[in-house]
C-alpha cells in the first residue's frame, strides 16, 4: 500500500528548512543515539566500527536538521501541526477486482458504512447531498457533503457544505490497470473551521494516515473477500488481543518501530 | 471452556482452561481437532524469536480434527467432514491467492497494522502466531475457529490415518516447496540442512521427484538416521567439515542445490558461531544463518538455494559474494500450502510415500509443557510431536 502524508500548509520557517519531519523529542533522542553510536564507532576499530560510527553520523545529522531521510522515504512525518493549519492525507490501494465492482460504493456512499469502519451512517437528503455521521475517537462528527465530480468507473469528488461540523473535500479516482486489479486513490482534506469547529478540527488533526489506509485495506478486503479478518472475541488464557485504535487515536501515538523481517510461523 | 496450549513468555507455555471459539465472519468454520503438532516455528515462539507474540494466545499451526460448526458463507463443507487445515490462513482471491501465493494473502492478516510496523509490509495471516500475523488462535486446543475455511482445508477420506494426513498441513507441503524450488532433474544432487519434520519431507520429496542423491546434514543421529531411511546420505556436522564433505561426496562440483531446512536458530561450530551468537545475544541481529552461509559457499556455480527454514530480520556475515559470484538463484519463504495439500493428499493416497513415519512421540495435550522441552532439546531422539486434545 503507497502512502504519502501531505501536510498541506506549514510554518513558512519549516518549508524552507526543507521540511522538518522529525519532533523536538526525536531531536533529541537522535542525537544522544547518534553520538553514542559514534563513540562506539571510534572505540572499534575495522568494518563494523566505521559502520557505527557512519549510523551515527547519520542520526546526528537527523537531530541537527530536523530531518529524517528514513522518514522522508516512508513518508512519516512526527512534525506537531501549527496551530490552525489544515491536514490532508493521500492514501491508495490496488483492489483485485474490475473496476465496476469497485467503484460501485463510492458513487452510492450509503452503502459505505459497511466498507469503512469509521463511516457510521450515510443518508440522501436531497440528490446530489449526503448526511455523514462519522466516529472519531469516539465522538460523531457530521456533515453534509455534495457531490461535485463524478465520472462512472474513473472519479467521485466531494464538498462538505457551509455549516457543517468539518469542512472537508475529497476524491477517489479509480484506474483499472491489467493485471494488477483497480488502482483507488484517496485524497482528504480537512479545513480549518470556523471556531465553532475547532474541537473536531483538532480531532481530524490527530488522524493518521495510517488510520486511513487501514480503512482503504479494509474496503478491499471486503471487495476481495466477501469480508475483513478478525481475531475478535477469540480464545486466549491472557488479556485477549489488541484491537485495531480507534481511527483517532485519543492521545497521539508514536508507533513506528525500524523494520524487521516476518516472525514466526511457517 | 476448553483446553488449549498458551504462550506465556520464552520457554513458557502452558495448558490452561480458555473460552471456545465461535463463527464470527460468514467464511468462518470451528473444527474440533482430533491431532495438532508442534512444530519448529512454534519453538521460534517458544525461544522468544518471534516478535509480537501475544501472552497467552493459543499456539499450534499444524492441525486437523472435524468440521463442527459453519459460517453461511461457506460451501463445500459440513459439519461432520474431517478436514486438514493449512497453516496460513489465505482468501483465495486477492492478488497473492490468484497466482498461487497463498501464504502472501492480502486479506487474511486483521493485524496488518501491527505488521506494517514491525516489518514495513503485511504477511497474511498464521494460526498460533505473533500479533504481526495475524495472532489467530492456535489448534494446539480442543476447537479452533478457522477463517475462510471454504478456501483453508482439505478433506480427508476416513481410510487414512491423522499421522498421515495431518503433516499436509505444513511439514509436508514445507518440504515439498523447498525441493520443487530446486528445479529438480533425473541426476540432481540436492543437499538437505536439518533433518526435523521439514527437512525430512524435502529429502522424500526430492527423490520423489527424481534426483538422484540427497545428502542430508544434522547433528543428531535418530534425525539422520531417519533421513537414511528416507534414502539420503549423510554428514554429521559435528564430525566433518560440512563444505569440504560436499565437495568430495560430488566430486569436486557441488549439490545442484541447498535446502536449508534448519531455519534462524542453526547451531554452529567454531568462531564465526560464537561472533554470531554474540551478536544475536546482544540484539543487533536476530538469528544465526550458519546453515544459509553453509549452502550458499557448497553449492555449485550457477545452483539454486532454497530457503525453507525460518529467518526474521536481518542477518550478518552472509555470503553475497559467493551468491553473486557463482552466479546462484535463491528462492525463500513461507510454504503455500493451499497450492500443495490436495496432489499430496494423492500421493499419499496412491501410496507413494506415508508421512506418518516422522511421528515419533504421540502424547495428551496437557502434556505439551514438557513436550515443547523435549521437542526443544532435541531429548529422546524427538523428531515429530502429535498432540491429542
Ligand atoms: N517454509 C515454511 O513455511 C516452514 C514450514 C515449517 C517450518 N519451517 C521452518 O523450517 C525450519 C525447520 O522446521 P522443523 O519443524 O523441521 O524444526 P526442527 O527444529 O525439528 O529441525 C531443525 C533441524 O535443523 C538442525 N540444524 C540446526 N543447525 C544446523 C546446521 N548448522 N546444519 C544442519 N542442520 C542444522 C537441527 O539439529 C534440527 O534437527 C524452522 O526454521 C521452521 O520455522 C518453515
Ligand atoms: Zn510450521
Ligand atoms: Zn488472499
Amino acid at each position: 500500500m503507497e502512502r504519502t502524508r501531505v501536510w498541506w500548509r506549514r510554518s513558512e520557517a519549516a518549508e524552507r528548512a526543507g521540511a522538518v519531519n522529525v519532533g523536538d523529542a526525536e531531536r533529541l533522542a537522535s542525537a544522544a543515539l547518534g553520538a553514542l553510536l559514534i563513540a562506539l564507532g571510534l572505540r572499534r576499530r575495522g568494518a563494523a566500527g566505521a559502520a557505527l560510527g557512519a549510523l551515527g553520523g547519520l542520526a546526528a545529522a537527523r537531530a541537527a536538521t530536523g530531518h529524517s531521510r528514513v522518514y522522508e522515504a516512508t513518508g512519516v512525518s512526527s512534525a506537531p501541526l501549527e496551530r490552525g493549519a489544515g491536514v490532508g492525507i493521500d492514501e491508495s490501494v490496488t483492489v483485485a477486482a474490475p473496476v465496476s465492482e469497485v467503484y460501485g460504493p463510492w458513487a452510492e456512499p450509503v452503502r459505505l458504512p459497511r466498507y469503512l469502519r469509521f463511516v457510521r451512517s450515510v443518508d440522501e437528503v436531497a440528490p446530489g447531498v449526503t448526511h455523514w455521521v462519522v466516529e472519531v475517537a469516539g465522538q460523531p462528527l457530521e456533515w453534509d457533503a455534495e457531490v461535485i465530480e463524478q465520472r462512472e468507473n474513473e472519479v467521485v469528488a466531494w464538498r462538505t457544505l457551509p455549516g457543517s461540523q468539518v469542512g472537508q473535500s475529497g476524491s477517489v479516482h479509480f484506474r483499472e490497470v491489467a493485471g494488477r486489479g483497480t488502482e483507488v486513490r484517496l485524497r482528504l482534506r480537512f479545513v480549518p473551521p470556523a471556531a465553532a469547529g475547532f474541537a473536531a478540527a483538532r480531532l481530524l488533526r490527530r488522524l493518521e494516515d495510517r488510520d486511513v489506509a487501514e480503512e482503504l485495506r479494509r474496503f478491499k478486503s471486503i471487495v476481495e473477500a466477501g469480508e475483513a479478518p478478525t481475531t475478535e472475541g477469540q480464545p486466549s488464557a491472557g488479556p485477549g488481543g489488541r484491537e485495531r485504535p480507534p481511527l483517532v487515536a485519543t492521545a497521539p501515538v508514536k508507533t513506528r518501530v525500524e523494520p524487521r523481517g516476518p516472525a514466526g510461523e511457517g | 471452556m476448553m483446553r488449549a496450549v498458551c504462550w506465556h513468555g520464552k520457554g513458557d507455555v502452558r495448558v490452561a482452561d480458555v473460552p471456545e471459539p465461535a463463527i464470527v465472519n460468514e467464511r468462518d468454520a470451528v473444527i474440533g481437532v482430533t491431532s495438532t503438532s508442534i512444530c519448529g516455528s512454534d519453538l521460534h515462539a517458544y525461544d522468544g524469536y518471534a516478535p509480537t507474540m501475544r501472552v497467552g494466545g493459543v499456539l499450534g499451526h499444524e492441525f486437523m480434527g472435524e468440521v463442527v460448526e459453519i459460517g453461511p458463507g461457506v460451501r463445500g463443507l459440513e459439519p461432520g467432514d474431517r478436514v486438514v487445515v493449512p497453516f496460513d490462513v489465505a482468501c483465495g482471491r486477492c492478488f497473492f491467492c490468484r497466482r498461487g501465493l497463498f501464504s502472501l494473502c492480502d486479506d487474511s492478516n486483521p493485524a496488518s497494522w501491527i505488521a506494517g510496523q514491525t516489518y514495513g509490509y503485511s504477511p497474511g495471516g498464521r494460526f498460533g502466531s505473533p500479533e504481526a500475523l495475524g495472532g489467530y488462535a492456535g489448534g494446539q486446543a480442543e476447537y479452533v475457529r478457522v477463517p475462510l475455511a471454504d478456501v483453508d482445508h482439505v478433506k480427508v477420506p476416513e481410510g487414512l490415518a491423522d499421522d498421515q494426513v495431518l503433516f499436509l498441513s505444513d511439514a509436508f507441503p514445507a518440504g515439498w516447496q523447498a525441493a520443487e524450488q530446486c528445479g529438480i532433474r533425473p541426476g540432481s544432487v540436492i543437499a538437505v540442512w536439518g533433518c526435523g519434520a521439514v527437512g525430512q519431507f524435502a529429502i522424500r520429496s526430492a527423490l520423489l521427484m527424481g534426483a538422484s542423491r540427497v545428502i542430508a546434514i544434522d547433528r543428531f543421529g535418530p534425525r539422520l538416521a531417519m533421513a537414511e531411511a528416507g534414502g539420503a546420505e549423510t554428514i554429521d556436522y559435528t564430525r566433518t567439515d560440512v563444505r569440504e564433505a560436499l565437495r568430495d561426496m560430488t566430486a569436486g562440483l557441488g549439490p545442484d542445490a541447498c535446502i536449508d531446512a534448519a531455519g534462524m536458530e542453526a547451531h554452529g561450530l567454531g568462531l564465526e558461531y560464537a561472533y554470531d551468537r554474540a551478536k544475536d545475544a546482544a540484539g543487533l541481529e536476530t538469528g544465526r544463518p550458519t546453515a544459509l552461509r553453509e549452502a550458499i559457499e557448497a553449492c555449485r556455480k550457477g545452483g539454486v538455494v532454497s530457503v525453507a527454514g525460518e529467518y526474521e530480520g536481518s542477518v550478518g556475515t552472509f555470503p553475497m559474494g559467493a551468491l553473486w559470484g557463482k552466479g546462484l538463484t535463491l528462492k525463500a519463504g513461507p510454504t503455500h500450502a493451499q497450492r500443495y495439500m490436495r496432489p499430496l493428499l494423492e500421493r499419499i493416497e496412491g501410496g507413494e510415500i506415508d508421512p506418518s513415519f516422522v511421528v515419533t512421540h504421540t502424547l495428551p495435550l496437557d502434556d505439551a509443557p514438557a513436550a515443547y522441552e523435549m521437542f526443544r532439546d532435541k531429548t529422546d531422539a524427538c523428531v515429530k510431536v502429535v498432540l491429542k486434545p
